[in-house]
């Protein structure tokens, strides 16, 4: 990237066109479809960002965890009158509940997020999930998952401070990072050291004094069978504190407060958007900071944080067009609006794939959460994405679908979403080019670099051993394999 | 432009010779395969070429175990399945408690040889019913109410084979899905070989040049990825290739599981340095109809099973794999009323190979049971896992599993 002047002012509308467009949509979102490109280019920057995150979208909580917290409830009823033995059977119940339900919310998410004008916004939830993470293994709860999913987004729209404090005590990270357990005299660190290394601050801002204060301060949190978090005065230090060299008698309230004094913490998520939204080796601090000014007069504000960030000359820089590799999810939801398909309903065939491919849904392997980038990328998860793009040229054998599938698919049908496979006229639309312009269709349409050169060498090595329909099948199928379609 | 004479290399030597000869395959040294720039660095040791072999054959949907190796003395038995319960005439009788079911005459031969033996009443604490789940638990080597994301054999490449220069792949799963087993926490060269259509399904013709041709600046995210890809088509062009070129010396039956196997056969003959194949074979979940249904299931697994061992005897191989099946549950011991059974928890397990000690290990399952009450299991499947890393691939059980273990001495 070449110095420029004033990086986060915008980019003058003179420079906007059909390529800066392309970038937008391939980074707000998951997919470069045409009809996307094309609205995008017309609203500009600002109506096109407006438009995505002007309002919150509700994602409704899905009814299968609402079903759940029914069930769970009966479920602990009984445990109460129940003996031991039985209490084990309840407790393996609920548990297999709670993974049957995990499942369909994985894939109610992925419903939600494929519809073009929800992207933008859940893309975001992503970023923010992947900052302050928690997983399904440590929560094990997919209505705690959930809760702490929609906290994030219906704090889209406030500062990231509110959304620090509110995340803080949701019943998902308390369980995850051990809150229930920091309580005066035995405090816990597990969570303010990752409040200030992973949410906030990032590594070296901070002391191993200021982390054994904060924990001190953030005693008193507990969360019941119901996943309803208390604050329990008795288990509160109400003693002084010194953090960051400021005494006093803190609580959550007083350390979000302090933390968001520190310089570090108005260039941490701005460099963190970085990371995720343009690219992966970050920017140097000097080109960060005008931007964290900015944010911080901004007292936080999410919104003016991400319209200024997609907006912004840097943003536009030609250096990063085309140079991040895509997240499994970005991948998935990508090919299926790419193709204009529908998400299958089960999650053996849909989101098991994305764990195929190495991203779980919700279920990062740690605290870090996922490493991404160059990380995604091995001959496995090369694999499982070639097997999902092959997937999705045939359809599924319906005699292999149990009840359940059976069942869902039906639904699906009813309600006009069972587009589940390429079909043959869409091979002949995209196929239907004049046969020396069929490399750059594709490539147009499929691959952020726009370059159709490589792609020339596979149209004319192809039709010798396959004929018709099969060949354009085995053309599509690898022009969704090649390096080009795995980056955006 | 392509030469149309052209094959892309698929040993080192082959690299280097096709190099040197001017095809200009330095030129683009920055894609270079995986196994030309590990062999730059000399101090890794070599692998042997003798090294164990695992084989996992995976019953998918829960195979009844209590209708595989029945016990035909137990009354109970008979008592908890007055219709799909089956006459000890009908069995082939191994002793005077057990006999196969009628579909097994194979592995009932195996057995009386001493090249498969039966690990009784497999399970864990706590199971669970579900599939995804039960089959997770196994895959991963997790307790019941843990949830962990590696494979057990993944987190064995982790420990004990990170480093190793991986020319071929550590590990071979045939299947559409890459199987939870080999998720690792490291990079390994872990491939998948697509079930359908006999195994070979290579890329399309063609998109292996058009990758390598691809113009992508170097050290960009885009060569990489062209590195990657072209190192997961070489290999699967060379796996395809040693496919093709295989003489079975053993009649395989005509079905999936057999082609599959002997697709195994063929790769480890070619001497691929892979330590485990993964293959599956479905439609254990008999609630229905069961009788008919584990009959074909059983005429499947039995003389496929048998058709691999004596392949891999004639090609004098079998010394060094190890066969075992598992599935993620038993079913239960009352039958239900549409002639099937429903999901249920223990069940036995077969290891197959000509190093095996003996025959029968583990003790039967209780089978005094009520109506629908499940059998609990005495013999916990990690206790095989732990066996097969310390006895078969020589490493330490602590690395994989969480927790003591005792080994079940059948290697």
């Amino acid at each position: 990237m070449k110095t420029v002047q004033d990086p986060w002012s915008p980019l003058p509308e003179a420079k906007w066109n059909t390529e800066t467009a392309r970038h937008l949509a391939s980074r707000i979102g998951y997919s470069i479809h045409p009809s996307l490109v094309g609205r995008i280019e017309k609203r500009g920057a600002e109506g096109t960002l407006k438009a995505a995150f002007g309002k919150i979208r509700p994602f409704h909580k899905p009814d299968d965890i609402i079903n759940m917290e029914g069930k769970m409830g009966e479920y602990q009823m009984m445990q109460r009158q129940a003996d031991s033995v039985e209490k084990r059977e309840l407790r393996q119940k609920m548990q297999r509940e709670r993974n049957r339900t995990y499942g369909e919310f994985s894939v109610d998410w992925c419903k939600f997020a494929r519809d073009p004008l929800n992207s933008p916004q859940e893309k975001l939830v992503q970023f923010f999930q992947d900052v302050w993470v928690v997983s399904y293994q440590g929560v094990r709860n997919p209505a705690s998952l959930y809760d702490f999913q929609n906290q994030i987004r219906i704090h889209l729209g406030k500062t990231y401070p509110e959304m620090c404090r509110r995340l803080s005590v949701t019943p998902a990270m308390v369980r995850y990072l051990n809150q229930n357990q920091n309580r005066k005299g035995s405090p816990n660190e597990n969570f303010a050291r990752e409040l200030f290394e992973l949410f906030c601050l990032g590594e070296g801002n901070y002391t191993e004094t200021d982390i054994k204060e904060a924990a001190r301060a953030l005693t008193g949190y507990t969360v019941n069978g119901l996943e309803k978090v208390n604050f329990v005065r008795q288990r509160h230090d109400t003693g002084k504190k010194t953090i960051f060299g400021q005494t006093g008698n803190f609580d959550l309230d007083g350390v979000i407060e302090v933390v968001f004094q520190q310089p570090a913490a108005a260039r941490f998520l701005p460099q963190e958007m970085v990371r995720f939204y343009l690219t992966e080796e970050g920017l140097p601090d000097e080109v960060i900071q005008p931007l964290a000014d900015e944010w911080k007069a901004s007292g936080y504000s999410i919104p003016h944080l991400v319209r200024t960030f997609f907006s912004s000359k840097v943003f536009y820089d030609p250096a990063f067009r085309g140079n991040m590799i895509k997240s499994p999810t970005q991948y998935y939801i990508g090919l299926l609006q790419d193709l204009e398909l529908d998400v299958f309903p089960s999650p053996r065939r849909s989101t098991n794939q994305l764990r195929s491919m190495g991203q779980q849904f919700f279920n990062p392997p740690n605290v870090r959460g996922w490493v991404g980038g160059r990380h995604w990328i091995n001959s496995a998860t090369l694999s499982a994405r070639k097997q999902l793009v092959n997937s999705l040229m045939y359809p599924f054998p319906k005699n292999r679908l149990n009840a359940d599938e059976e069942r869902a698919v039906e639904a699906a049908t009813a309600e006009g979403v069972d587009h589940f496979n390429v079909t043959p006229q869409q091979l002949r639309k995209l196929f239907g080019e004049e046969p020396g312009r069929v490399a750059d269709a594709i490539a147009e349409r499929f691959f952020v670099t726009q370059n159709g050169n490589n792609l020339q060498d596979l149209l004319r090595e192809i039709p010798r051993d396959r004929k018709g329909q099969g060949r354009f099948y085995a053309v599509l199928a690898t022009a969704l394999s090649a390096p080009d379609y795995h980056l955006c | 432009m392509p030469d149309p004479h052209f094959t892309y290399p698929t040993t080192r030597r082959e690299f280097l010779r096709q190099s040197a000869s001017g095809l200009g395959l330095i030129a683009f040294s920055s894609v270079a395969p995986a196994f030309l720039t590990h062999s730059v660095s000399a101090k890794v040791p070599k692998a042997e070429k003798d090294r164990s072999i695992l084989v996992l054959i995976q019953l998918a949907g829960g195979n009844d175990g209590l209708n595989t190796v029945v016990p035909f003395e137990d009354d109970n038995y008979y008592r908890l399945r007055p219709k799909l319960g089956i006459q000890k005439k009908d069995l082939h009788v191994i002793d005077d408690q057990i006999g196969f079911h009628p579909g097994c005459s194979e592995m009932s031969e195996l057995y009386k040889n001493g090249d498969l033996a039966i690990i009784q009443n497999v399970g864990y604490p706590n199971p669970n019913r579900s599939h995804f789940r039960s089959m997770e638990i196994w895959e991963t080597g997790s307790k019941s109410n843990e949830f962990l994301t590696t494979g057990w054999l993944g987190r064995y490449f982790d420990n004990c084979c990170s480093g190793t220069p991986e020319e071929d792949p550590l590990a071979l799963g045939i299947g559409n899905d890459m199987p939870d087993v080999f998720l690792a926490g490291d990079a390994h060269n872990v491939f998948s070989l697509g079930a359908s259509r006999g195994g070979a399904t290579g890329a399309p013709t063609g998109m292996v040049e058009a990758i390598r041709d691809g113009d992508y600046s170097a050290s960009t995210n885009a060569s990489f990825l062209q590195h990657t890809l072209m190192n997961t088509m070489v290999t699967e062009r060379k796996v395809i290739e040693r496919l093709r070129g295989y003489n079975a010396m053993a009649e395989y039956p005509n079905s999936n599981l057999a082609r599959n196997l002997k697709n195994v056969a063929a790769l480890i003959a070619s001497g691929q340095e892979t330590r485990v194949y993964f293959v599956s074979l479905g439609g254990f979940d008999t609630h229905a109809n069961q009788e008919t249904r584990h009959m074909a299931l059983m005429r499947q697994l039995s003389p496929a099973m048998a058709a691999f061992q004596a392949d891999l005897v004639a090609h004098g191989l079998d010394d060094q794999v190890l066969t075992m099946t598992f599935s993620e549950f038993g079913r239960r011991p009352s039958e239900n009323v549409s002639g099937g059974t429903d999901h249920g928890t223990a069940a036995p397990l077969f290891v197959m190979g000509s190093q095996l000690k003996g025959s029968l290990y583990g003790s039967a399952p209780d089978l005094n049971l009520q109506k629908n009450k499940d059998m609990t299991y005495s013999t916990d499947f990690r206790s095989i896992y732990s066996t097969v890393i310390r006895r078969w691939f020589d490493a330490d059980p602590k690395l994989v599993l969480d927790g003591k273990f005792k080994d079940i001495k059948f290697i």
